[in-house]
């Protein structure tokens, strides 16, 4: 690159970086200094060393907080993953209509997170919820949210985010199968392949690259889940210790309790939980990921 | 002209980067913090204020809605950019006052107000050393909603003040019934809530007893009184009575509304809700029946008023001015006219009231005048009373997580556990 467009990157690239470095760097910064204070927001912090992380640690709440997030995270992120496969083969094809079939499956996208928990109490509802008139007719019932088993309530939970997510993971997806070259897909054909070897023998080995890309940043967004759990299992007046998650209790910490430095220890600790799943994933990428 | 573009462009980028919301009032500005702006706080008292004090102040208004506001008052208060005047949520303001955060008004309100014209609700920001840290918005105090209709089909007699537990279990009772005899109930006498203002307080405090210690020093759970309000309302619903429709006791206030249960507990700013939902319903309020012990309470909610402790002397001024404007009799007639949040806290407008609807709202502020009760705010206040929040749920819940008992005496330790630290923390 020359001096000259080297002198303009960088005149672009100095907004986000001084916002990186503003709105990203020094929160993060702070927020490690907290974590090891004593902070109420209304006094300035004071500095506790571990104290924070040792009443985390033994505490029950933060590993049942984990335990749910985790099997919230291995209901979802699999699913999902499978179904934007399905969904991102289905509208791979000519057809005159496949722009409307495209939006319908990425309206859930859109739909604002608050409304879809409203909408969903309405569905899971045990006594007059639509999804159990439903299951009657099979002789099913289910308590789904209302559930006493705690699984239960987190696959509720995680059908939901599967519904919401999957039209925009299909899109991606689906950007990864229109990069695959059509002269592997026509060699196949030439070998005789059905579209079921050709889906699992060649589509799905060239789409790995896409997969871990999405495993990565679902794990992210799973082991980081607010909104369902907050709007549809607190109801104002808190989350109970068995059906909570992290992100749940650090906002409790920081915002209704005022202990800034308990919810900042919280994220840390989340964040060291993320980092370790991150490089065991990246670790196992030569194993399984295929580039073209 | 291709390297011009590229600087303008550039520039714009930074700027919307840096365009950021300044919090900080500038020099010389009054910053007043109004949450929700008109919707909270009749509009008319804001402009007049405005009218009546622009030459001696240069305001500003901040009317952030409601939740916002509370988040962006916190890191007004951490960073000392807090407006002078500000509507603070009832249990944050003694939080805030043992911090410094919040001016003690208690030798304002004795300079400058006569306390006489106004309900005993006035002194609810008072903490157990006698300073003021707030004074009330309004009063949004919890009511049993009854629909007269319902009653009247029945032939019920409607609640009286003096009414008792027995005698709304009584009428529960007779209201909750099958009418198309399939086996199912069509019409239910009673809908309770598990949260704090309208569900677990009012229900402990009329078995007689307080979450905690009246100098917050000592939780008060794991007793029999608690044990048994909590038992009362499993018994009401699928304990045995069967009165209340909701398995989990969450409130689907439309049940109401739409006349499938007779009585409601809520608060007073419902009646907005109905206003717009079911204007021509018949309905009354009446306040929270005597329990067992003969203990009646009337547990109100009142948002505060606060003046930001760190501000300089004339923002101080300006936001007492503003306070003292809205206890006025005419902002006061006018609170009472709009009914936002509650009912107002000057006598002078119950003196002058008409008919009003619903008819009850005399008695409901006798309630609070003769034995009103907040929200019990004191230190730690935010903690242990989410704590409670949970353990209540827990406990009324069809299958609890634990034993019963066992949810009462964890939450006992847990709630002591948090007293002992806010109080060690506690600013005297």
């Amino acid at each position: 690159m020359s001096k000259k467009h080297a002198r303009w990157s960088w005149l672009f690239l100095t907004p986000f970086i001084i916002g990186m470095l503003v709105f990203t760097f020094y929160p993060m910064i702070f927020s490690v200094y907290y974590a090891f204070c004593d902070y109420n927001i209304f006094n300035p912090p004071k500095w506790v060393g571990l104290a924070n992380f040792a009443r985390l640690l033994p505490d029950p709440a933060t590993w049942k907080a984990y335990r749910n997030s985790f099997a919230f995270a291995l209901t979802y992120i699999p699913v999902q993953i499978f179904l934007a496969m399905i969904f991102a083969s289905a509208l791979n094809q000519k057809l005159k209509t496949i722009g409307f079939w495209r939006v319908i499956y990425y309206l859930p996208s859109l739909t604002p997170w608050v409304a879809v928990c409203t909408v969903f109490t309405v569905l899971y509802n045990p006594a007059y919820g639509p999804i159990n008139y439903f299951l009657s007719f099979f002789g099913l019932r289910s308590e789904f949210i209302d559930s006493t088993n705690w699984f239960v309530v987190v696959t509720s939970l995680s059908a939901i985010s599967i519904w919401k997510g999957v039209g925009s993971q299909t899109i991606y997806m689906l950007a990864a199968m229109q990069n695959i070259s059509s002269d592997v897909l026509e060699a196949a054909d030439i070998d005789g392949a059905g579209p079921i070897a050709k889906f699992f023998k060649i589509k799905m080995p060239l789409l790995t690259p896409m997969i871990f890309l999405l495993l990565l940043l679902s794990i992210k967004g799973a082991v980081g889940v607010f909104d369902s759990f907050y709007t549809m299992l607190g109801g104002g007046t808190g989350v109970n210790e068995n059906l909570t998650v992290p992100g749940v209790l650090q906002y409790e910490y920081e915002f209704v309790f005022r202990k800034v430095g308990l919810g900042a220890a919280m994220s840390w600790l989340t964040f060291a939980i993320v980092g370790i799943i991150t490089i065991i994933q990246t670790k196992s990428e030569e194993k399984w990921v295929h580039y073209e | 002209m291709k390297k011009a573009l590229c600087l303008i462009l550039a520039a714009l980028m930074l700027f919307a980067v840096t365009g950021c919301n300044n919090n900080t009032a500038s020099e010389g500005t009054v910053k007043l913090g109004m949450p929700s702006g008109g919707s909270v706080t009749p509009q008319e008292i804001i402009d007049g204020f405005v009218a009546e004090y622009g030459n001696k102040y240069n305001i500003e208004i901040d009317d952030t809605p409601w939740g916002e506001f509370q988040t962006k008052l916190n890191l007004g208060i951490a960073s000392g950019t807090a407006p002078a005047l500000y509507l603070m949520d009832s249990g944050y303001v003694a939080d805030a006052g043992y911090a410094g955060a919040n001016e003690d008004l208690k030798p304002l309100i004795d300079r400058d107000l006569n306390v006489d014209d106004f309900v005993s609700a006035i002194f609810s920001g008072t903490d157990a050393n006698g300073h003021i840290w707030g004074v009330p918005h309004a009063m949004n105090a919890a009511v049993i909603f009854y629909n007269k209709d319902l009653f009247d089909k029945k032939g019920i007699e409607y609640p009286k003040a003096d009414w008792t537990f027995d005698d709304m279990i009584e009428k529960a009772k007779a209201l909750t019934y099958d009418e198309d005899g399939d086996g199912e109930k069509d019409f239910y006498g009673l809908q309770w809530e598990k949260n704090i203002s309208v569900g677990w307080l009012p229900l402990m405090l009329s078995y007689g007893l307080e979450p905690v210690s009246a100098d917050f020093t000592k939780a008060q759970i794991d007793t029999p009184e608690v044990k048994k309000a909590w038992d009362t309302l499993i018994e009401w619903g699928e304990g045995g009575l069967e009165i209340t429709p909701r398995r989990d006791f969450a409130g689907l206030y439309p049940d109401w509304w739409q006349e499938k249960v007779a009585m409601q507990i809520q608060q007073v700013s419902f009646i907005n809700t109905l206003e717009q939902n079911a204007p021509d319903l018949n309905y009354d309020v009446q306040v929270i029946p005597a329990g067992p012990g003969g203990d009646q309470n009337c547990v109100y909610v009142p948002n505060m008023w606060a003046i930001y402790g760190r501000s300089d002397q004339t923002s101080k001024d300006a936001a007492w001015d503003f306070i003292k404007y809205y206890y006025s009799e005419e902002s006061q007639d006018i609170c009472a006219k709009y009914n936002k949040g509650g009912f107002p806290i000057r006598k002078s407008v119950y003196e002058k009231m008409g008919e009003t609807k619903p008819a009850n709202i005399k008695g409901i502020i006798q309630g609070i005048d003769d034995r009103g009760h907040t929200l019990c705010e004191g230190p730690g206040w935010s903690e242990w009373r989410t704590i409670i929040d949970k353990a209540f749920k827990d406990y009324v819940s069809l299958t609890p997580t634990k034993p019963r008992e066992q949810i009462l005496t964890e939450t006992q330790n847990d709630v002591q556990t948090v007293l002992d630290e806010a109080n060690a923390k506690k600013v005297q």
